[in-house]
């Protein structure tokens, strides 16, 4: 290299380039020039306003159309969340719709003119197809009954689209059997917030990151993963010398790149720095008792949960048992039996008695809480967490308590970020807890400025997963069929005879995925996800989805892996193709219109859901159906009652179609179409249907309905399309948005004179006891509380041993969403990042007779897949450790990670498993 | 290697689908025995991946572009204001870190012209000097490449 380019390489550092954080800009400075740097970039184009169809975040977009076709992409200069800028994969917003492999036709699979599971696919007809659909579902439904059908669907799902899916579900097949691919992603986030605040979602919004002075990361590269809220980051840092931002990582990422303080720490580990940062708290007097002793008590729950795995080793391969055996005995490492006041030199072996209780919880005193942080000291924290074996013991023991002086120091406000580290995590519930641990034990949460923030990775996770509730556990704004008030709204909403809903909670989405091997479930309707590629331990899965008698039917835009084992393939409409809004994570509803027509037959996710309801008479599903396991009081054990008569006497004729009786009421009519919302944009579900009515207002004003009253209340539909609107924060009452709830200064929710109030009302009475159990079964109301639960340090499910060496952890890039089934079709994403490879510390690639950019296998004790090795570029792994991101379908690192999930929340640890890897 | 072979098929069984699209009737024909099992499209022929689910295909490779800053052409934005790729190799350029952004020493308005290289444009400043604080972290937007080709077509036309 020349000495000339050298020179040219130095770039300029930040003192001799100024830059401007956005607090520092003004609001007209905030607009872009009207981009006079470039071209106008879609003469004639006609522009809309939309949200981005990748991550949470949900920044705002505008489309260009022109005759028919999207032609350019830009940030929304008036939408809050992103100000006009926009990532890499947001300016793919338009292309991702033009791949040239889109699905056009139905394609079922068939032998001698009949559906066969070993046939080649044939495009067929829309009603040959739903007839196909109609034959199996029928066949399973009369043999297994309500649990032997399920829907998988995602935080993809527009509103309109999960509300739809689920009463369908839910209301129609009386089954609990639906579960998004959001499972994988925040369930963990979800039961953390519902265990603690009795509600779900976070207290603040983004506006904390330019009202804080402290950034703390956790297993978050939002560089990569958020990269238009890391833009905010990185603005807010660089203008002001006083903020610091913390990047806790189990390697070194681009997220390190503006942080203050880089803390690599051991898979799982953060459980005890957690404890040690509450520790250091308390042990300095740093608690905020005002706030404490006003809103909060302490709690904790039992630690023989288990991980989550099978319950049974039947279809284990021979390799797993010993993992697998893990789930009903455990005998603690030394560190444990520290963490969780054992002997350390005889550490107990601990029966996984509280498996299936594992949410439990109970009060426990102050007294209590400080003893069980006393194990957590520096000294043992530091040991027992650093993650790179090339970092010295006393550097990582700075760093830690420089940590825990930030969230101490009263005078810091201070904002948590999480994303897939904590919530992907075998205590992923746990781990959730401890943020709000210390946030509320220094009063540092509710308050512009300070907050503890689970980042989504779904567009719509919170506005459609969470908020109308496509779980198999829940029902609109935060009810669960578990509770007979809760299934009593939602009939009385959705006009169904008493006990139509099934109190018995459904299969999660990797309970499917057991369900499918088992042959518990064999009718699945795959809708917005790609589970095949995204479920850990896939060779399971794929053998049963290839193997098992079932039918599947996956509806997308592009063939995915999940298609491949399909049985009927139905083209869907894409994001600019159909109605829609989405949630975003600071609980932002946005929207958008149909912009172009879908291409050849691709449908509307709507329009598939309302058409094949078609298929069903209320005499096929509200008779008397088996529900194996159903125990619950007013229930027959083991059955659904026959509501039919019930039905009757409300006006229902029993051959009426759940069509008619879901989703075509008359009040769903009185939304009629055109509507002048739309402003001439077509409907491509109302064009397919040859509808008179407007399917999406009608599921969303309908939907409202559960959450208004109820501290989630949203806007009129049309309100959300307004030229003034960029999305409203819910609650939204009397027009106004929330920005910080439980907070008497911000959320007209808080009803009482206290300047904060965690009105939430689930599980809000437990019981009294102590770090070994609850007292008694008496519980005790705790009415706008919020707990502060102390959880220990536990070991994963599964660490490296002699035989699988290496730690893997796996996630994404920042060119690629989710399994790459859109973004890998864009030119430039997919040149940026063509493949996955193994990011892999130099030194462990050398001990491996391997280097950069040479093949290997990486395999565990369930499966391997092929990749070359990274010893460079963006991520810098430490020693013992290895990263895969799960992409590419050609590389189904999915095969090798293990299907542990938290016990409570279901949500799978993607993020450590025991792996060895070698040349290939 | 990345299977730029694995394109024409592909278009071509997209394409098939669309005209079929256009000419099938949306009732079906009574299946005909006869014809039965010619055709229909083999599931190794849809998606992006080739092998069987339960296989497990070789590793592909990632080359990455090896021209250095100034000896790459520019290329064409897939429309106006997309951000533009980056062209070169970014061997020694990244991380972007607090304290130093190399991007800036070529790309910088002020040094843009002697350094033959495009200037940040206006829109990326609050006011002429000053960088909006959000667009420091460039490779947010702009992605260095590698020499992988696509794998499916993609017909977007600005």
């Amino acid at each position: 290299m020349s000495a000339t380019r050298e020179h040219d390489r130095k770039g300029l550092t930040r003192r001799e380039f100024v830059v401007a954080g956005v607090a520092a800009a003004t609001a007209a400075t905030l607009r872009l020039p009207g981009y006079a740097d470039a071209p106008d970039p879609a003469q004639g184009a006609t522009w809309e306003k939309g949200v981005c169809r990748f991550c949470g975040v949900g920044c705002g977009v505008l489309v260009g159309v022109r005759n028919g076709r999207l032609v350019a992409i830009k940030g929304d200069p008036d939408n809050p969340v992103n100000r006009g800028l926009l990532c890499v994969k947001g300016y793919a917003n338009a292309q991702i719709h033009y791949g040239a492999d889109r699905l056009v036709k139905p394609l079922l699979r068939m032998k001698d003119g009949r559906w066969h599971p070993e046939g080649k696919f044939r495009p067929v007809s829309w009603e040959r197809a739903f007839d196909e659909m109609e034959r199996q579902f029928k066949r399973v439904y009369g043999e297994l009954g309500p649990t032997g059908v399920a829907i998988m669907g995602s935080g993809q799902y527009t509103i309109p689209e999960g509300y739809a899916s689920a009463k369908l579900v839910k209301a129609g097949w009386r089954s609990n059997n639906i579960d998004p691919n959001a499972r994988h992603c925040m369930a963990s986030a979800v039961a953390g917030f519902i265990q603690t605040f009795g509600i779900d979602e976070p207290a603040g919004c983004y506006d904390d990151i330019e009202l804080t002075d402290t950034i703390v990361t956790w297993g978050s590269n939002m560089a990569e993963m958020h990269p238009m809220l890391w833009s905010r980051v990185t603005a807010h840092r660089l203008a002001h010398d006083h903020v610091r931002v913390f990047n806790l990582t189990t390697f070194g990422n681009r997220t390190s790149e503006i942080a203050d303080v880089e803390i690599v720490f051991k898979p799982q580990t953060d459980l005890a720095i957690w404890n040690y940062i509450a520790r250091e708290i308390v042990r300095r007097d740093a608690i905020d008792r005002e706030f404490v002793e006003n809103h909060c008590v302490f709690a904790t729950g039992p630690t023989d949960i288990g991980y989550g795995m099978r319950g049974d080793a039947s279809k284990a391969f021979e390799g797993e048992q010993d993992t697998l055996a893990r789930e009903h005995r455990v005998r603690l490492t030394r560190e444990e039996a520290i963490a969780q006041g054992f002997d350390p030199d005889n550490p107990p072996v601990v029966e996984q008695k509280h498996r299936n209780s594992a949410g439990a919880h109970w009060m426990i005193t102050f007294d209590e809480f400080k003893r069980a942080l006393e194990p957590y000291t520096l000294e043992f924290v530091a040991a027992l967490a650093k993650g790179d074996p090339d970092e010295s013991l006393e550097s990582f023991k700075g760093k830690l308590q420089a940590l825990a002086d930030h969230y101490a120091d009263r005078a810091r406000k201070i904002v948590s970020f999480w994303t897939m580290g904590f919530n992907q995590h075998s205590r992923g519930t746990w781990v959730n807890e401890q943020a709000y641990m210390v946030h509320l034990l220094t009063g540092k949460y509710a308050r512009p400025g300070c907050n503890a923030f689970s980042l989504t990775g779904q567009p719509s996770a919170c506005g459609t997963a969470r908020e109308v509730g496509t779980f198999a556990h829940r029902l609109p704004a935060d009810m669960v069929v578990a509770n007979p008030e809760h299934r009593k709204r939602a009939e009385q909403i959705w006009r169904l005879p008493e006990k139509t809903l099934n109190p018995k909670v459904g299969s999660h989405i990797t309970k499917m995925m057991r369900d499918l091997e088992d042959g518990k479930i064999r009718w699945l309707w795959v809708q917005v996800t790609n589970p095949f590629q995204s479920t850990a331990n896939a060779n399971h899965w794929l053998r049963a989805a290839k193997e098992r008698d079932a039918f599947i039917v996956v509806s997308d835009v592009y063939p995915t892996l999940s298609c491949k084992v399909a049985d009927l393939i139905l083209p869907a409409a894409m994001h600019w193709e159909k109605w829609g809004l989405y949630g975003n994570t600071e609980r932002r509803t946005q929207a958008w219109r149909q912009v172009v027509d879908p291409p050849g037959e691709a449908r509307s996710d709507v329009w598939q859901v309302l058409e094949f309801s078609k298929r069903f008479r209320l005499h096929e599903v509200w008779g008397r159906q088996p529900v194996p396991g159903l125990d619950a009081p007013g229930f027959e054990p083991g059955y659904l009652p026959d509501v039919l008569e019930q039905a009757k006497a409300m006006g229902y004729d029993p051959d009426a179609t759940l069509y008619d009786v879901l989703f075509a009421t008359p009040e769903a009519k009185t939304y009629r179409w055109p509507d002048p919302v739309a402003r001439g944009h077509r409907n491509c579900t109302v064009d397919a249907g040859g509808l008179d009515w407007f399917p999406e207002k009608a599921l969303f004003q309908e939907y409202v309905r559960f959450g208004r009253g109820h501290a989630h209340d949203l806007a009129d539909f049309d309100v959300y399309y307004r030229d003034d609107v960029r999305g409203l924060r819910w609650p939204v009452v009397d027009g106004k948005e929330t920005r910080w709830r439980f907070n008497r200064e911000h959320d007209p929710y808080v009803k009482g004179d206290a300047p904060y109030e965690f009105y939430g009302p689930a599980l809000k009475a437990i019981p009294r006891g102590n770090l070994r159990g609850p007292a008694g079964p008496e519980k005790i109301p705790l009415p706008g509380k919020a707990k502060i639960f102390y959880r220990p340090y536990a070991a994963p499910a599964e660490m490296p041993d002699e035989r699988y060496d290496l730690w893997l952890c796996t996630g994404r890039v920042l060119e690629h969403w989710h399994s790459g089934s859109m973004t890998r079709r864009v030119p430039e994403l997919h040149g940026a990042f063509p493949a996955a490879v193994i990011w892999m510390h130099p030194e462990d690639a050398r001990a491996r007779g391997l280097g950069d950019r040479r093949p290997a296998w990486v395999e565990s004790r369930r499966g391997k897949v092929r990749a070359i090795v990274r010893t460079g570029g963006r991520n810098r792994v430490p020693r013992g450790l290895i990263f895969v991101p799960w992409f590419d379908e050609n590389v189904l690192i999915n095969k090798v990670t293990l299907d542990t999930t938290c016990p409570i929340s279901k949500e799978t640890d993607f993020k450590k498993c025991a792996v060895r890897v070698v040349p290939a | 290697m990345m299977s730029a072979r694995s394109v024409p098929p592909l278009v071509a069984f997209a394409f098939a689908l669309l005209l079929a699209a256009c000419a099938v009737p949306r009732t079906e024909p009574p299946a005909s025995p006869a014809s039965s099992d010619t055709g229909g499209i083999d599931v190794s022929a849809i998606g992006l991946r080739q092998a069987d689910v339960l296989e497990n295909p070789p590793a592909a490779d990632i080359e990455p572009v090896t021209a250095e800053p100034g000896e790459s052409a520019r290329r064409p934005r897939p429309y106006a204001i997309a951000p533009p790729v980056i062209p070169h190799s970014v061997d020694g350029l990244l991380p972007i870190t607090r304290e130093e952004n190399a991007c800036l020493g070529c790309h910088d308005p002020e040094m843009a012209e002697d350094m033959e290289a495009p200037a940040v444009p206006a829109s990326h400043f609050v006011e002429p000097g000053t960088l909006d604080g959000r667009r420091w972290p460039c490779v947010a937007c702009h992605t260095p490449q590698t020499t992988a080709k696509p794998l499916v077509a993609n017909g977007f036309q600005p």
